[in-house]
């Protein structure tokens, strides 16, 4: 599979204050973003858990984000900082396996932020892109020393 | 329950002389002299009024709203007042929007000059021999232009008032221009994403004093939804503990913003759903799986998972 045909597939773990209403406003806004990102939704990112990270991917997601409020700004006080937490040590995780950290992804964004939301999930999917298909999809696992 | 109705205000503009030639005044200041001093009027003899003063621009991309008719309202005012002055709008786009166009027909019936301008040409404004001197590109003659007015108003921007404390204090979003974001353009227009939050008017966004009052009546109906009730129902999305799994390791009773978990007298965590804010972080740090958030439970987030991307797939 080249890399021009390599559709990625690419779930974004949103929270329901911020990022899944900045993805309603990039709809009202008629913001184009590529139609790779699946949303689940959450009431908060502090309820994402490593588990549903590596789902994701099991599943064959090739790239996997979690979108939630800006630090200070969360709805629930700290849920996005727990979030943080729990990405890095995922990403830890995926490097140590040689899947590539970072296929996995923490953004930030206000519900404000529809042209933000746009912005991202092209990031990540030109990103994904670059990576190629996940090694579960068949595609090649990450040495240490490979370049990005 | 709280209704966000902090208003809005006019801009003070840092151009075309603005705070710095007595004759440059702002739409508000010039409605203020028209009405409260009796001699004002009759000592017009030409005046020229500015458009889109900071709106519509790169740091305020938004329309203003409520400037045009405003414009237009007190030119017909200074005509009624006194018919012989002149009165010359330099415009960007004449927006008298829904039942005042009326008033803008007339105001050309009554000698009202509009003139159009382009963003990237803008009038110019200086002090010419104690002066005032605006040189404006004239599009129908294809001449540049310099009039001498007595008084400059600039229809400047609404803007909102100082609210990034109430914004933090109420957790509720802003746009980036600083008027308060609703939880969804067209389904929730006066809610906040939060409950019990509303908001209306200038808070919001620009808008004239029917849209304002309108506004203002449905959040002030939404808020009754509320308050007419008895009781209220609280949501199903509360976290629920399993005394089976639990080991009363206190990671809930940390983790908790709200400090909801306690554990009981049979030594298992117990968490009160009227009191349970919903946002799952226990169950997320729950080392045992004992807890989990209904409607987000793992099974369900998982099925999710499994429905976008399924294994079928990943084997083809």
């Amino acid at each position: 599979m080249s890399e021009d045909d390599f559709e990625p597939k690419i779930v974004a773990f949103c929270c329901h204050y911020c990022a899944y209403t900045a993805a309603d406003l990039a709809g009202s806004m008629r913001l184009q973003y590529p139609p790779n990102i699946r949303i689940i939704r959450l009431p908060c990112t502090g309820k994402v858990d490593v588990l549903h990270l590596l789902r994701a991917f099991e599943d064959g997601a090739d790239g996997v984000y979690v979108a939630g409020c800006m630090e200070g700004d969360c709805h629930f006080i700290n849920g996005n900082f727990r979030a943080k937490k729990r990405v890095q040590y995922a990403k830890k995780l995926l490097d140590e396996i040689g899947f590539g950290g970072e296929r996995l992804e923490m953004f930030n964004m206000s519900a404000a932020m529809g042209t933000r939301f746009a912005e991202v999930a092209k990031e990540m999917v030109e990103r994904i892109k670059k990576l190629g298909p996940s090694p579960i999809r068949g595609g090649k696992t990450k040495k240490d020393g490979d370049a990005l | 329950m709280v209704i966000v109705a902090t208003g809005g205000e006019e801009l003070k503009p840092d151009e075309y002389l603005y705070g710095k030639n007595e004759r440059v005044m702002t739409q508000l200041e010039f409605e203020e002299h028209l009405v409260e001093e009796p001699q004002f009027s009759a000592a017009q003899k030409t005046v020229v009024m500015i458009q889109c003063v900071g709106s519509r621009n790169e740091e305020r991309p938004y329309c203003s709203r409520v400037c045009c008719s405003t414009a237009v309202k007190n030119a017909l005012r200074l005509k009624a007042k006194n018919p012989d002055a002149q009165v010359i709008v330099l415009y960007r786009d004449i927006r008298t929007y829904g039942l005042m166009e009326p008033y803008y027909r007339e105001a050309r019936e009554k000698g009202v000059v509009f003139v159009r301008y382009e963003p990237e040409d803008k009038p110019k404004v200086e002090e010419r021999d104690g002066k005032l001197a605006i040189e404006f590109f004239e599009p129908t003659v294809r001449r540049r232009v310099t009039i001498y007015p007595d008084t400059l108003v600039l229809s400047s921007a609404t803007i909102p008032r100082e609210n990034e404390e109430l914004a933090l204090m109420l957790k509720v979003p802003r746009m980036a221009d600083g008027f308060f974001l609703e939880a969804h353009i067209k389904l929730r227009p006066v809610d906040f994403a939060t409950d019990g939050i509303y908001v209306c008017g200038l808070a919001h966004s620009p808008k004239n004093i029917t849209e304002s009052v309108a506004q203002a009546a449905a959040a002030a109906a939404r808020a009754g939804t509320v308050l007419a009730n008895d009781t209220i129902s609280v949501g199903g999305v509360v976290a629920v503990v399993d005394e089976e799994k639990c080991a009363a390791c206190l990671t809930c009773v940390r983790a908790c913003p709200y400090s909801v978990p306690v554990i009981n007298e049979r030594g298992k965590a117990e968490i009160d759903p009227v009191k349970c804010h919903g946002c799952g972080v226990c169950a997320a740090e729950c080392p045992g799986k004992a807890i989990q958030l209904q409607y987000f439970r793992d099974v369900q987030v998982l099925a999710k998972c499994d429905a976008l991307y399924g294994k079928e797939e990943v084997a083809a």
